[in-house]
């Protein structure tokens, strides 16, 4: 090696620190870009999200509350007949009362009065039925009966029938439209929150329907799929990751789970109408079938998911355990899955919360069905909330446009829950070692 | 031998056999240059004789100053260890073998100022070639690691002694004879004396030698030719120990 | 003669001829220049070829053996990693087992309490005794065997529980205590034993994942205590923790060697001689040397163990 003079060392570190800080510069703009790209991305992504939920929103906020109108009534005692009020048609009643408050003729059809009567609900006859038969001195007085007017009623007041479409396209007619107004003018008309639209079943009049039998039928069908898939899944994936030897056969046990976890759920569905329904005659469209077949759905990523935290507890932990002269089982069940405990959950309530929002595989076992309700027992057909989702934006009434969003925010809404309940049950049970 | 992973350990422990060996060198020379300045009766080598003797001292410290560094240092195990705790103790040897050179160095520079008396100093120069020899082979036992050498050396010390034991009949028959050679023959008894401590500390090096390279310690007692009653004058017993 | 192979290369002890005047001022050292004249490349130990004469032994063991161990080989698949190893492990002392990296001194600890069983594809063939009964028979339960064998790992690895019920464990699930009263001073005095009593008996109740390495060391070796066992397994218990925890953990096993067999294997050949009384030395899968620990490393028989513990080769 020859002696370099300091003059040449120098001349050498010189040019060696401009190479690279001429690559600096590009180095730096790669790195910026690269920062760029990603933060379109995520923008990007929060954008649809956003666009997205605004819509639903935009669409569903107006199911969330709905008009009443309070008429007086008088409790005619010709007409209502105290023994069985749910006979009387309290709705004709109210109508030509009203009418006649308002000194308006009905018509030898019977049209106008018809017309009155289409701007209040069914909902109208059990309200007053139910005053009728719990009190016995409404007979022969005139008492206010309160209830929520009809669902095109309720959509004039939201703003979605105006009176700018041609008459014969609208569902209200401008006899109909004068009334309402005249009646929002007399002050009778409330606004409040719809309280119907989480106390009710499923109803073909939209002003009275509602998800709760939905939302219990969605709960037992969790409850029926947490039931069978966790202790399957998380038991399978412990005899898997530490008990079974590594051979072929579990080999093949693995690669068939990973595929399976890939399977599109329409075929679960037809899994599930082809052996639960039609082979093992289990009820269609009920809570058992659509656990059953939820639960073999969730039960790959159930069991892929309690694999991979079973395996991040490190080998130090279980070393430890049989070198005290712990069993393996004993190593397995006080150290190894207490410490997989957060990942193990957090599986398993993300594959409930990936199950409850299926559509596909309950259609196919029969739950598009109409299911008047809430229901009670795992044997009985249920609607589910996603089915009635699909059910809602098939009907005809207009009022279940905006009923769906709402029942898309409510199912959001519980798998936010759901979600929620995982972090936090994770970050409870969570320790370090 | 394989080299130490650690080069600069292997490197420091073998300064410190260099340094020993230029020590053994240096002593060997101290020796043999005192012999030659009592015999020709050289003022000039004598006084060089006196005036090297601090080089020896100077490698003495900083030979111990090396082991002593080595073993905080590096923390010498098995034939290391053993390597270095030799170096140490021939080290020590050889710098009193230095300082017994010197002194024969001083007794000469006095020697030659008074007549020659050649038959005594032909003896002590005899004497002093035995003792050079042993030095220089257990120091080539000692660089060459050879081990039948440096157990030869061991074993002959008995020699050495022979010589001393003859040396000091000589001498004192000859004071006897010649009062007024008292002086004289008192220097060259000491220089006698000194030789036979040389030869001595030829057999520890050879003994430690033997330690650096077995492990273990030479089996037997030093072989020693104690005074046989046929030594002593006519004067009562003058008994000398041999050490 | 046998220990020619001491020899310098020439040269390099400097000086020459002895008879020669010593030359006046400075002298360059020689050997400097001679060294790299004739430098040759030496082959590393890890390329050198395996010995194939039977283990060395400098002088047998004194006192009753704990452990014998004849013609162990240990096969992972088809890979043999210890090869027909002969040891005998005495009772109340405790032996190192030192060599370089994957000398097959970890396989052989490891075969001392059938950990090597939770190994897929490991087997383990010759005789370990134990009291004059072989570990490997069908017969002998690895659990009950772990309870007399203890181990303690090379990263402390208490669990993620409380330092009570960490020292707890082991008496627990065998069984050996069942009233609280009683496992609380079992716990006390395994605390006490492994020299940490005084640091956590406030905090029993605190995890045990809080403690510094060296205290969860000594909570690890605690752990190991409490049950009682005979022999204690450590595998380089102290490579992760500083100077003075190590020397605590040192000072705890010359204490611990009055009750159990101990054996420690550890890459700090200085660690293995401050703290053993018999020494093994493995290379490349066999065992070479084995003897009291003051011989090894003051004058080693086999050419290989003084190459190493010298530093002359990996």
């Amino acid at each position: 090696m020859t002696d370099a003079t300091p003059e040449q060392i120098g001349a050498a570190a010189d040019k060696r620190l401009a190479r690279l800080r001429a690559g600096l510069k590009r180095r730096h703009a790669r790195e910026t870009r690269f920062k760029l790209y990603g933060q379109l991305a995520i923008g990007a992504a929060v954008v649809f999200l956003v666009i997205l939920l605004a819509r639903i929103v935009e669409q569903g906020h107006t199911a969330f509350f709905t008009h009443t109108v309070t008429v007086p009534v008088y409790m005619d005692p010709a007409r209502v007949d105290r023994t069985y009020p749910q006979g009387t048609n309290f709705e004709q009643l109210a109508a030509e009362q009203q009418l006649a408050r308002w000194r308006i003729q009905d018509d030898a059809q019977g049209t106008v009065s018809r017309d009155m009567r289409a701007l209040f609900s069914s909902e109208l006859k059990f309200v007053a039925a139910d005053l009728v038969a719990s009190r016995q001195d409404v007979m022969g007085q005139t008492v206010p009966i309160a209830a929520p007017l009809s669902d095109d009623a309720d959509l004039y007041l939201k703003g979605e029938i105006s009176q700018a479409t041609p008459e014969d396209q609208r569902r209200l007619n401008d006899r109909q439209i004068a009334w309402l107004e005249r009646l929002k003018a007399e002050g009778v008309v409330g606004s409040h929150f719809n309280t119907a639209l989480f106390t009710n079943g499923d109803s073909t009049q939209p002003e009275i329907a509602g998800v709760l039998g939905a939302v219990v039928g969605s709960a037992l069908m969790l409850l029926v799929t947490a039931l069978i898939a966790i202790p399957l899944g998380v038991g399978a994936a412990v005899w898997l990751e530490e008990f079974a030897p590594k051979n072929r056969w579990t080999d093949i046990i693995e690669v068939n789970i990973n595929n399976l976890a890939a399977v599109p759920s329409i075929v679960y569905g037809l899994l599930g109408l082809a052996l639960f329904i039609n082979w093992m005659h289990l009820p269609r469209a009920s809570p058992i079938v659509g656990g059953l077949v939820l639960a073999l759905m969730a039960l790959p990523t159930l069991i892929i998911a309690t694999r991979s935290s079973l395996k991040a507890v490190p080998p130090s932990i279980r070393e430890a355990a049989l070198a005290m002269g712990a069993s393996r089982t004993q190593t397995v069940f006080s150290h190894v899955l207490p410490l997989a405990m957060p990942g193990v959950m957090t599986g398993a309530i993300i594959s409930m919360a990936h199950a409850l929002g299926e559509t596909a595989p309950l259609l196919l076992i029969g739950m598009v069905s109409f299911v008047p309700g809430v229901p009670h027992a795992i044997d009985q057909p249920v609607g589910a909330l996603p089915s009635l989702i699909y059910i809602w934006e098939n009907a005809s009434e207009r009022a279940f446009h905006e009923r769906t969003a709402a029942a898309i925010l409510v199912l959001l809404a519980f798998m936010v829950v759901m979600n929620a309940a995982a972090i936090i049950l994770r970050r409870r049970f969570e320790r370090r070692w | 031998m394989n080299q130490h992973t650690v080069k600069a350990y292997g490197d420091e422990l073998n300064q410190i056999t260099a340094e020993v060996a230029r020590m053994g060198g240096l002593a060997e020379a101290q020796v043999a240059d005192a012999i030659d300045s009592v015999a020709r009766r050289d003022i000039a080598l004598a006084r060089a004789v006196v005036d090297r003797d601090v080089k020896l001292d100077a490698l003495h410290r900083d030979i111990e100053k090396k082991a002593i560094r080595l073993i905080a240092l590096r923390q010498p195990v098995a034939s290391d260890l053993r390597k270095t705790l030799g170096a140490i103790k021939m080290a020590s040897d050889l710098e009193r073998t230095g300082d017994l050179a010197k002194n024969i160095g001083k007794r000469a520079l006095i020697l030659a100022e008074s007549e020659p008396m050649q038959p005594l100093t032909r003896s002590i120069e005899r004497m002093g070639r035995l003792v050079s020899n042993r030095l220089r082979d257990v120091l080539d036992a000692y660089t060459a690691a050879e081990l039948d050498r440096a157990v030869a050396v061991w074993q002959t010390d008995d020699e050495v002694d022979e010589h001393y034991n003859a040396l000091f009949r000589e001498l004192l028959t000859y004071m006897m004879g010649d009062p007024r050679t008292i002086g004289a023959c008192t220097h060259l008894l000491f220089m006698a004396k000194n030789l036979e401590r040389i030869g001595d500390h030829a057999t520890n090096i050879a003994e430690t030698v033997h330690y650096e390279i077995t492990g273990d310690e030479i089996m037997g007692e030093r072989p020693r030719a104690l005074p046989t009653p046929d030594d002593e004058s006519p004067t009562p017993n003058i008994v000398t120990d041999a050490n | 003669m046998k220990f020619r192979i001491f020899r310098a290369p020439e040269g390099q002890n400097g000086g020459g001829d002895p008879t020669e005047r010593p030359r006046m001022g400075g002298d360059v050292l020689p050997e400097a220049a001679a060294a790299r004249a004739d430098a040759r490349v030496e082959p590393r130990m890890e390329d050198a070829e395996p010995m194939t004469g039977p283990t060395v032994v400098d002088s047998p063991p004194v006192g009753p053996i704990k452990i014998a161990a004849r013609d162990v080989s240990v096969f992972y698949g088809d890979k043999q990693a210890l090869y027909d190893v002969s040891l005998d492990i005495p009772d109340k002392t405790v032996t190192a087992f030192i060599g370089p990296s994957g000398c097959g001194k970890s396989t052989f600890l490891r075969t001392m309490n059938r950990m090597n069983d939770t190994i897929p594809g490991a087997r383990v063939t010759g005789r370990i005794a134990m009291d004059d009964e072989d570990i490997n028979d069908r017969a002998i339960d690895p659990v009950l065997l772990r309870a007399r064998v203890g181990m303690v790992f090379q990263r402390p690895n208490p669990f993620p529980k409380s330092i009570y019920e960490n020292v707890a464990y082991g008496p627990k699930i065998h069984g050996l205590v069942t009233a609280k009263s009683e496992m609380d001073g079992v716990v006390e005095s395994a605390l006490k034993r492994a020299g940490l009593w005084e640091e956590v008996a406030d905090r029993l109740q605190s995890s045990a994942m809080g403690l510094s390495g060296g205290q969860q060391q000594r909570l690890v070796i605690a752990r190991a205590i409490a049950v009682n066992p005979e022999v204690i397994l450590m595998d380089e218990p102290c490579s992760a923790l500083d100077p003075i925890a190590t020397a605590r953990i040192e000072e705890l096993i010359d204490e611990l060697r009055e009750r159990f067999c101990i054996v420690i294997v550890t890459h700090s050949m200085a660690q293995a001689a401050r703290v053993s009384q018999r020494t093994a030395f493995f290379h490349m899968g066999r065992l070479v040397e084995t003897g009291d620990t003051e011989t090894i490393f003051q004058n080693p028989r086999e050419r290989r163990t003084l190459d190493y513990i010298t530093g002359r080769f990996g």
